[in-house]
């Protein structure tokens, strides 16, 4: 079943064309990694399911319904963007329970949901701490549970690695995989690593200036590019282990 | 060192020999010991302090409860004309002489205008009054914690948290309350210290105005000095330093509090 559809999506800022009709279909608990060179428009077309940006024409659709006006609150999606953005004025454990509070969850439904995130992540002497006083890895996973904690429809993460340094980088993709299959959460993931790609993805898509150039499995990609900018931007996969 | 190291460096100590100079000469007004206790015990004093600061206080809060949503607008809403619409908001009455603004008033609220026989006919007169001097000082002053706040909501903006925040089910309202406004704390008091500073300090607008020559009702500290400045400078320098103290002693507590509850 398709979870989100999105139909002829144009986005201009200014006389800058940034999206140019996209038609795009994401399975239910598909993870589906959005893969680009910097300034295509994979950022302001994740904005754009999120509702913090409205195109100037088009359709989005979860399950079915049409989202067009439906306010970010009521969209019930988990965000984590590039730099994690927890809040800096809550400790771990508030900004965890932030999303459980908003959605007014019952206080023991709010305290089982953070206990759990809490002993997954292993953060028992960490819940009390400022984002500041974590590492940059601990500041992604609390994004992350921030995020699934209040059991998204749908998950987008805007480049989660792009400041983790490579050693955590890794564990931490395998972390997200795992958390995305056993939560079963349909997931747009972005990235400008094709390797990040191949590694995560259950399908790729590759977008080149505003348009979608291919969306398949990393197989029929690697078999089948249709477009000589697919065919280019696959030579920088280094890593053919999953395919 | 540097040649520009050592340029900036003269730069620096000849503003900061400026600035400590001029406090130093207004504190030479200790040496009137008398005088200082004369006037703190002289009513009229007593009366104008009080005026200046209510009057203060009273245009920081209309400040705040203007000023807060008119930044907001300014961070968060893209419109045809903004810049301009900020520039005349927030810059030019920084660049209006107090007096001018006075002046313009006197036109905007005399009796033949329509504002003036509007309020006529509701049987108000702003002219001359305590609301005379509220309404200056807000013009003058508001801007510097418009401004303020501006630009810390901009960068709010910027870092996605209140998005975020709205993800995760907040409404606009939670939003506001939960993340901008304890992020903007520092902004808020910092903004609304210069705003009552600008509002105590003001007086030429004052002057035109409201007349600033009513006692408890529309004269101020700054009137009295620069009436007295025309006639005793002892008188006047001695009532300068008893504002500027009282100024200094709660711009002290506002930056206390803000530490406190860091």
């Amino acid at each position: 079943m398709v979870a989100v559809k999105l139909q002829g999506i144009f986005k201009n800022f200014g006389d800058n064309k940034i999206l140019e009709n996209i038609n795009w279909d994401i399975e239910e608990g598909e993870l589906m990694v959005l893969v680009g060179p910097s300034g295509c428009g994979k950022t302001t077309l994740l904005k754009i399911i999120l509702g913090s940006i409205n195109p100037n024409s088009g359709y989005i659709y979860f399950n079915q319904k049409l989202m067009n006006n439906v306010p970010i609150s009521q969209r019930n999606i988990g965000f984590v963007p590039q730099n994690f953005g927890l809040f800096p004025h809550l400790n771990v454990n508030d900004n965890i329970s932030y999303g459980l509070r908003m959605h007014k969850f019952s206080k023991s439904k709010i305290n089982a949901q953070v206990s759990m995130f809490i002993k997954m992540l292993k953060f028992e002497n960490l819940e009390l701490r400022i984002p500041t006083q974590l590492s940059w890895g601990q500041q992604q996973r609390v994004a992350l549970a921030r995020a699934l904690a209040i059991e998204p429809q749908l998950l987008l993460l805007d480049e989660p690695l792009s400041s983790v340094d490579w050693a955590a980088r890794r564990e931490i993709t395998e972390e997200i995989h795992r958390m995305q299959k056993d939560l079963k959460i349909t997931t747009i993931y972005v990235t400008h690593d094709i390797n990040e790609a191949i590694d995560i993805g259950d399908r790729i898509t590759i977008m080149s200036c505003g348009k979608i150039e291919q969306c398949d499995s990393p197989k029929e990609l690697i078999e089948n590019p249709k477009s000589n900018f697919v065919s280019d931007y696959l030579r920088y996969i280094n890593n053919l282990k999953k395919i | 060192m540097e040649k520009f190291s050592v340029f900036m460096l003269s730069l620096a100590g000849f503003f900061t020999f400026f600035v400590i100079i001029s406090i130093f000469y207004l504190f030479s007004a200790l040496s009137y010991g008398p005088l200082i206790l004369e006037f703190l015990f002289s009513q009229q004093v007593l009366l104008a302090l009080w005026v200046s600061i209510s009057s203060s206080t009273v245009v920081m809060i209309i400040s705040l409860i203007l000023g807060v949503p008119t930044a907001w607008m300014l961070a968060n809403k893209d419109f045809k004309n903004k810049n301009i619409l900020e520039t005349l908001i927030v810059d030019v009455p920084h660049s209006f002489p107090p007096g001018v603004v006075g002046t313009t008033y006197l036109l905007m609220f005399q009796p033949t205008s329509p504002i003036g026989v509007l309020l006529d006919s509701l049987g108000l007169h702003i002219i001359n009054t305590f609301w005379a001097m509220i309404l200056v000082k807000t013009f003058i002053s508001a801007p510097f914690l418009v401004g303020i706040l501006t630009v810390k909501f901009r960068d709010l903006r910027k870092s996605e948290l209140e998005v975020i925040a709205k993800s995760l089910g907040a409404s606009d309202f939670k939003t506001f309350y939960t993340i901008t406004l304890p992020l903007s704390r520092k902004a808020m008091v910092s903004g609304s210290a210069r705003c009552w500073a600008r509002a105590l300090g003001e007086v030429a607008g004052t002057i035109v105005f409201a007349g600033a020559i009513i006692s408890g009702v529309t004269q101020t500290m700054p009137a009295i000095i620069v009436f007295e400045a025309q006639t005793s400078l002892p008188a006047a320098l001695t009532l300068a330093l008893i504002l500027a103290t009282i100024s200094i002693i709660i711009l002290v507590a506002f930056k206390l509090l803000l530490e406190r509850k860091e």
